[in-house]
C-alpha cells in the first residue's frame, strides 16, 4: 500500500471515562449491560467534536489525505509518525523529537509532522483553515 | 541455552503465525471484507464510533490487554519446565489466543461492535447472558483475590517497593489534573511522573517499610494479610473516583512502564547473554499437579486469555476503519501478550538465578513454586536491568514497583467492573436494593474477593497460591470458551469451516473441566471448604457453558443445512450485505 501524499492527525481531547487497567480487566461496556453506562460521557461530549472535525477534513482533503482521529494517550502510534512525518519534512532530530512529545497535547492539529494548531478546541472550518496551506 | 536464542525463535514463530495462519483466518475462516461498512463509519458518534488507522487502534488495544497476569501465570508454570510452558505459550498464542482475539473482534463488528457479554445472548442464548454474568462474576472475584496476593507478597518481600508505590497515588492524581485541567501535552507530565517514581525507588531503598511488627501487634498471622485489606480499602475508595482522577493517569504511566520493562527484558537479555538454567523438562515430586491439565490453566494470560474478548468488543470494535484491520489489531494484539509471556519465562528460568541447583531450590514443589513466582520475576527482571548497569538493589525494587502498578491498576479496574457485573445480576434476580445501590454492589465487589484472598480454605497447611490461580485460569478460560463458542456459530452461520476455532474451544473446555474435577476430589480429601463449593460452583458453569455451545453450534448447522443452495440468511442483525 502506497503512502498518502499527506498525513493530517488530530489528536483528540482527553477523554474523561476511558480507561483500561492491562490484561484480566476491560472497560464496563465490555460486559455489555445497562448499568455498563459511562456517566462522564456528557463530559467527553463537552469536550468538543473531534469527530466532527475529521470527517469534515476527510470530506474536503479527498482520498489522497490520511486524516486520523489519535487518542492523546496513544503514544505508541503518535510519538513515532509524528517524528517519523517530521523528519520527512527536513526537520532536525531534536525538532522532531520535541514536535512528537508536544503532539500528545489533546486538542492537537498536526500536518505532515507540522503542527498547525494546539490545545485550542476546533471546528471543521478552523480546522480547515489551518491544514489548506500545508496541503495546496 | 543463551535466553536470546530462544527469544529469536520464539518471536520468528510469532511472525509466521501471523504471515499465514491469521491470513488463514481472515480469508477462510471468518471471510472479512475490506468494502464492509464498519460500525465506526454506519454509527459514527464521535465518542466511542470514530474510524481509525489500524495502528492507531492497536496502540489502544495492546496497552488494553497487556498487563500483570501474563508475567505470573508462566512464572509458575516453568515449576514442569521451560519447554513445555515455552511451548503452551507459543503454540496457545498462535492457535487459541489469536484466534480467540481476532474472532470476538471480527464477530462483533459484523453486529454493530456489541459487546461479546450482550452477543452470548444474541447468537447464543437469553440463559448463555446469565452464565457470561456468573463467570466474569467468579472471574474477577478471583482476578482481585489473586492480584491482593500478589501484590501483598511483593509488599512483604520488597519493603522499598512500599513508598513508590503509594506515592505513585497522589503523583497519577496530580497527573491526571493537570492533564485534564491544563491541556497540556499528556506525555510530559507523565513521563515527569514516571521519572519521579523511579526516584523514589532510591527513596524507598533508603527507607523500607515494613509491616511484619505491627501485624504481628494487630494478630496477623501473616504480614500480607494486613497489606490485603488495606489494598481492598484503597480499591474500594479508588474504585468510588472518576476514571480520569486515579485510574486512567495511572494506566497511563503503566503504558510507559511496559515499555520500559518490556525493553529492558530483551535488552537486558542481548546485553548479559544469560542462559537458561532451569530443564526442559523438570521431575517433579510425585504429589504434584499433573501437567495435563494443569498447565493449560496455569498459563491462562499469555496463551488464551478471557478478558480480551471483553476489551475487542467493548471498545476496539467500535473503532476499526475497515474491517481486515482486524486481523492487524486484534491478531497482534494476542502477539504481543505472548511475548509478555515469553519475557516472564525468560525472567525465571535464565534471569533469577545463575545455576540449577539455585533454581531447584526456587521450583522443589508447587507450593513454593507457585507463592514464589511473582518475586521470581521481579529477582530475573532485576538481573537483565543490572546487566544494563542498574545496582541490583534498585533494580529489584524497579521491577516489583512494574508488576504492583500492573496489578494495582487491574485491581482498580476490577473491583469498578464487578460492581457492575453485580448490580446486573441483582437486576436478573430482582433484588433491586443491590441493584441500584452502587455503594452496596461496591462492598460486595470488594468483599468477596477479600475473604478469598483472606480465607482461603482449610487443611493443615492451608491452600497454595498456585492453587487459587489456577482458579482464576479456570474462570479466564471459560470466559474465553463462551467467546469462541460465539466466533464458532457465526462462522457456522456463515456457511465457513469452523475447525480452526471449535478446535481450541473443545480444548479448553476439556482442559478446564479436567482440571475442576481433579481439584474438586482435591479438595474435598484436604478438607478445603472454601474452595470445594467455589470449584463444585465452577465446575457447574462450565457443563453448563458445554451444553450452550453444543445446543448453539447444533441449532447453527441445522440452520445452516436447512438453508442449502440459498442465500447466506444473516442470523439476527448479522450486517454480512451491509458493504460500501
Amino acid at each position: 500500500m502506497s503512502r498518502p501524499a499527506h498525513r493530517i492527525l488530530l489528536v483528540g481531547p482527553w477523554r474523561a471515562g476511558s480507561s483500561s487497567g492491562g490484561c484480566c480487566s476491560a472497560e464496563p461496556a465490555g460486559i455489555g449491560g445497562e448499568h455498563a453506562h459511562r456517566p462522564p460521557a456528557e463530559a467527553d461530549r463537552r469536550e468538543g467534536d473531534a469527530a466532527g472535525v475529521v470527517r469534515a477534513l476527510r470530506s474536503s482533503a479527498g482520498p489522497a489525505v490520511d486524516v486520523q482521529l489519535v487518542d492523546p494517550r496513544n503514544t505508541l502510534y503518535l510519538l513515532p509518525v509524528v517524528y517519523r512525518d517530521a523528519r520527512t519534512a527536513g526537520v532536525s532530530m531534536v525538532r522532531a523529537a520535541v514536535t512528537a512529545i508536544r503532539a500528545t497535547t489533546p486538542w492537537t492539529l498536526v500536518v505532515d509532522g507540522r503542527i498547525v494548531s494546539r490545545g485550542d478546541m476546533l471546528d471543521p472550518v478552523g480546522a480547515e483553515r489551518r491544514c489548506s496551506p500545508l496541503l495546496a | 541455552m543463551p535466553a536470546i536464542v530462544i527469544a529469536v525463535v520464539v518471536l520468528a514463530l510469532f511472525a509466521l503465525g501471523y504471515v499465514y495462519y491469521s491470513r488463514y483466518l481472515a480469508d477462510r475462516v471468518y471471510g472479512l471484507d475490506p468494502s464492509f461498512v464498519t460500525p465506526a463509519h454506519e454509527l459514527s458518534d464521535g465518542i466511542d464510533y470514530v474510524p481509525t488507522n489500524k495502528h492507531v487502534v492497536f496502540g489502544h488495544h495492546f496497552v488494553s490487554v497487556a498487563g500483570a497476569a501474563p508475567i505470573v501465570g508462566p512464572a509458575i508454570a516453568v515449576f514442569w519446565g521451560w519447554g513445555p510452558a515455552l511451548a503452551w505459550v507459543v503454540i496457545g498464542t498462535i492457535f487459541a489466543a489469536g484466534v480467540h482475539d481476532f474472532g470476538a473482534l471480527a464477530v462483533s463488528v459484523r453486529h454493530k461492535a456489541r459487546s461479546i457479554g450482550t452477543l452470548t445472548q444474541d447468537v447464543i442464548s437469553r440463559r448463555a447472558r446469565t452464565l457470561f454474568l456468573l463467570i466474569i462474576f467468579f472471574l474477577l472475584t478471583l482476578v482481585n483475590a489473586v492480584f491482593a496476593v500478589v501484590i501483598g507478597n511483593l509488599l512483604v518481600a520488597n519493603p522499598g517497593a512500599v513508598i513508590p508505590i503509594f506515592v505513585e497515588i497522589p503523583l497519577a492524581i496530580a497527573i491526571g489534573q493537570y492533564i485534564y485541567r491544563k491541556r497540556s501535552a499528556a506525555l510530559v507530565p507523565s513521563i515527569i511522573g514516571v521519572i519521579g517514581l523511579y526516584l523514589l525507588i532510591w527513596v524507598g531503598n533508603e527507607v523500607p517499610i515494613e509491616i511484619t511488627g505491627l501485624a504481628d501487634q494487630l494478630g496477623f498471622d501473616r504480614a500480607r494479610d494486613l497489606w490485603v485489606i488495606i489494598l481492598f480499602v484503597y480499591t474500594f475508595i479508588a474504585a468510588r473516583l472518576p476514571v480520569w482522577m486515579l485510574l486512567q493517569p495511572r494506566d497511563y504511566i503503566n503504558s510507559h512502564q511496559l515499555f520500559i520493562a518490556l525493553g529492558i527484558v530483551l535488552l537486558g537479555v542481548l546485553v548479559g547473554w544469560n542462559s537458561v538454567v532451569a530443564p526442559v523438562f523438570n521431575d517433579v515430586p510425585d504429589d504434584s499437579p499433573s501437567i495435563f491439565p494443569f498447565l493449560f490453566i496455569t498459563i491462562a494470560c499469555g496463551a488464551i486469555s478471557g478478558f480480551h474478548s471483553l476489551v475487542s468488543s467493548g471498545t476496539t470494535s467500535k473503532q476499526l476503519d475497515k474491517e481486515t484491520d482486524g486481523r492487524y489489531v486484534g491478531y497482534m494484539g494476542a502477539l504481543g501478550e505472548g511475548s509478555l509471556a515469553m519475557c516472564s519465562v525468560l525472567a525465571v528460568t535464565a534471569g533469577v538465578v545463575a545455576s540449577r541447583a539455585e533454581w531447584d531450590t526456587l521450583y522443589g514443589d508447587f507450593s513454593t513454586a507457585s507463592d514464589g513466582a511473582a518475586g521470581n520475576f521481579v529477582n530475573g527482571v532485576a538481573v537483565f536491568a543490572n546487566n544494563l548497569g542498574i545496582p541490583l538493589d534498585l533494580a529489584v525494587i524497579f521491577a516489583a514497583v512494574v508488576v504492583i502498578s500492573f496489578a494495582a491498576t487491574t485491581m482498580d479496574t476490577g473491583v469498578r467492573l464487578q460492581r457492575y457485573v453485580v448490580q446486573e445480576i441483582a437486576t436478573l434476580a430482582g433484588w433491586n436494593a443491590l441493584s441500584r445501590n452502587l455503594t452496596l454492589a461496591g462492598i460486595v465487589a470488594v468483599a468477596v474477593p477479600m475473604a478469598m484472598a483472606l480465607l482461603p480454605g482449610g487443611g493443615d497447611a492451608g491452600y497454595t497460591f498456585g492453587v487459587l490461580w489456577q482458579l482464576f485460569g479456570t474462570t479466564n478460560q471459560l470466559t474465553a470458551g463462551l467467546a469462541l463458542a460465539v466466533v464458532a456459530v457465526w462462522v457456522v452461520s456463515r456457511r465457513r469451516n469452523p475447525v480452526a476455532v471449535i478446535v481450541p474451544l473443545v480444548f479448553l473446555l476439556v482442559m478446564t473441566s479436567w482440571a475442576l474435577i481433579v481439584n474438586l476430589r482435591n479438595f474435598i480429601e484436604a478438607g478445603e471448604w472454601v474452595l470445594a463449593p467455589l470449584d463444585a460452583i465452577i465446575f457447574v458453569l462450565a457443563m453448563w457453558l458445554i451444553v450452550e455451545a453444543a445446543m448453539a453450534l447444533r441449532r447453527a448447522y441445522t440452520d445452516r443445512a436447512g438453508s442449502a443452495g440459498e442465500p447466506v440468511q444473516p442470523r439476527l442483525d448479522d450486517d454480512d450485505a451491509r458493504t460500501g
